[in-house]
């Protein structure tokens, strides 16, 4: 016990100093020099340049001297061809990432909830019709239907010319949530229902109805406190596979779009520079590295939390 | 002759094609017990439900079944509710599950009275801590979770939750079949004491002939769904009739 405690308490200190990291380097990334945004920043002359601590070539030493004396910098992570820093913009691409993730997991569970509460709670032939469209989403593949959706909205709002250029990206960026918000709530229907059907069977809900709890307050007072856990559990274990479905999109290139970064179009670009001439590894490193640690570290939140949700998986 | 405020006339109840209760009636008067008797499955709880509109959406309910000048069957959604746990409130079976586990006892009491009265939080908690004083319970456990309390504790919880809002009818529905005979004692104790204080009519549900015989105004033997016998209580051991109260009677298990 003493022991678990200790190690919750390592577990969200450095969860803390983690988070205050990323978001310092935000505001750092995005701080204005009057010209242009740090992680939009051009530099023509850095470009390319490997981590200031990797082995340099000759020719890159040569090209070091030069930014340095052009007043430039050298950065930990490297810079891509356009000679901006890639720090900034995996931070930049990072905070999108994990938003987009957020928003499409609340959209999820948003409606995955009312779905399955409203099928459990209708019984029947509505519940059977629900609990089959939900079968036949099941069977579609998930990921062409987020393509149809994103490319069908980007179409249309491409089509509108009256629309600035700004108003555009927003949309873009919305649509990309709806598309995977609307995909990824079948898990969710099924789970609540299957709750809500648990719960709604005991006596105690008899027992509220017999007091004369009418059935918004029976909904808000009796059900949905019952089914907090679950929904937590599910949004945290929803959060990570959106933000996988959004970095997929943007390396296809049809999620997030230059010039904003996101860490898939951000891969999808070093992707693009790994050759057997010149292999320029950390712009593919970092944008995978970044993805692959986020969706670990979600993952496991989400279970532990479920463990704890759930005192019959608990060992 | 005292004005009757239950009256269920040829109340017919069915489950699909198959009909549980079939054509009874009784009514109840004022401060007067009134208990059903029966085997399982005799329809008793589908009766009991039946008045306050619990039952599933597939049952078929035909009949009459007036609650003072209400008609229970032909009653909106809102009407219901403001009779249910205001002027009849119900008593389960099951006091183990009844209660909600995520709620404090105190908090569960005091909905009912937050629903139906038009009172402050501080009247409502001061309403709660009295029925709990009442029913047994000490005060002190306003704040403490159903898990912490024993079956016959929280039969008295449900006990409070039905005398909070001052009902004109309480249903109890074998409100000590789930509990020993020393908890069992104690529980009636507390409901009939409840019910004198108040002048409560009481609709008693129970498979016990001899407590019922003990405690009720009349007696109404159910078999299959339908009513058998309807006699006064003092009667029902001494000069039973038909031949299942006879049976009834002579089904308690002796010790030789």
């Amino acid at each position: 016990m003493a022991r678990s405690r200790a190690v919750n308490t390592t577990i969200i200190t450095t969860g803390v100093l983690a988070l205050t990291f990323f978001i310092a380097s935000f505001f750092w990334a995005i701080s204005d020099n009057g010209e242009s945004r740090r992680f939009e920043r051009t530099n023509v002359a850095a470009a390319l340049m490997p981590p200031v601590w990797w082995h340099h070539s000759d020719e890159q030493l040569e090209q070091a001297e030069r930014v340095r004396e052009s007043g430039g910098t050298m950065t930990f992570f490297g810079t891509d061809q356009l000679g901006r820093d890639l720090f900034a913009r995996c931070i930049v691409g990072g905070a999108i990432s994990i938003c987009v993730g957020i928003f499409a997991a609340c959209i999820a569970i948003f409606v995955g909830t009312m779905w399955g509460t409203i099928a459990a709670i209708r019984g029947g032939k509505v519940d059977s019709a629900m609990m089959r469209i939900v079968d036949i989403l099941y069977g579609l593949p998930s990921i062409m239907l987020v393509v149809l959706i994103s490319v069908a909205a980007n179409s249309i709002v491409n089509s509108a010319t009256s629309i600035s250029s700004a108003v555009q990206e927003f949309v873009h960026v919305l649509a990309l949530l709806a598309a995977i918000g609307i995909v990824s709530w079948l898990t969710v229907s099924r789970v609540i229902r299957g709750q809500v059907r648990s719960i709604i069977s005991r006596p105690a809900m008899d027992a509220s109805r017999v007091i004369g709890v009418g059935p918004i307050r029976t909904y808000t007072h009796h059900l949905l406190p019952a089914l907090l856990g679950t929904i937590v559990v599910y949004a945290t274990l929803t959060v990570p596979t959106a933000i996988l479905s959004e970095a997929f999109l943007s390396f296809l290139g049809i999620g997030i779009r230059e010039p904003l970064p996101s860490w898939g179009n951000l891969a999808a670009d070093g992707l693009g520079q790994l050759n057997p001439v010149h292999s320029r590894w950390w712009l593919l490193l970092w944008p995978c590295l970044c993805i692959a640690t986020t969706l670990v570290v979600m993952n496991w939140a989400g279970q532990s939390l479920r463990r704890r949700v759930d005192p019959r998986s608990a060992l | 002759m005292q004005q009757s405020i239950l009256q269920i006339n040829n109340v017919e109840i069915t489950f699909g094609k198959q009909r549980v209760v079939e054509d009874i009636s009784f009514s109840l008067e004022r401060g007067k017990t009134l208990a059903i008797v029966g085997e399982s499955g005799s329809g008793k709880s589908v009766t009991a439900l039946a008045i306050l509109g619990l039952l599933p959406p597939t049952a078929q309910v035909c009949g009459e079944i007036l609650f003072e000048d209400l008609q229970l069957l032909n009653a909106t959604p809102k009407q219901l509710r403001t009779v249910r746990g205001n002027s009849i409130a119900m008593i389960f079976q099951e006091p183990m599950t009844s209660l909600n586990p995520v709620f404090t006892i105190g908090e569960q009491i005091e909905e009912a009275v937050l629903l139906h009265r038009n009172v402050s939080r501080q009247k409502a908690k001061a309403m709660t801590l009295d029925v709990m004083e009442e029913v047994g319970l000490e005060r002190i456990r306003f704040h403490a979770y159903p898990y912490e309390f024993s079956g016959g504790m929280r039969q008295r919880v449900m006990i409070a939750m039905a005398l909070v809002c001052e009902p004109v009818l309480l249903i109890a529905d074998e409100p000590t079949t789930a509990l020993d005979a020393t908890t069992s004692r104690q529980i009636m104790k507390i409901l009939f004491d409840a019910k004198k204080r108040r002048d409560m009519s009481m609709l008693f549900i129970s498979h016990d002939l001899h407590l019922v015989a003990s405690i009720a105004d009349t007696v109404c033997v159910m078999q299959h769904g339908a009513i058998v016998e309807k006699v006064a209580a003092h009667d029902v051991l001494q000069k039973p009739t038909h031949p299942y109260t006879k049976e009834l009677i002579a089904c308690v298990p002796t010790i030789t």
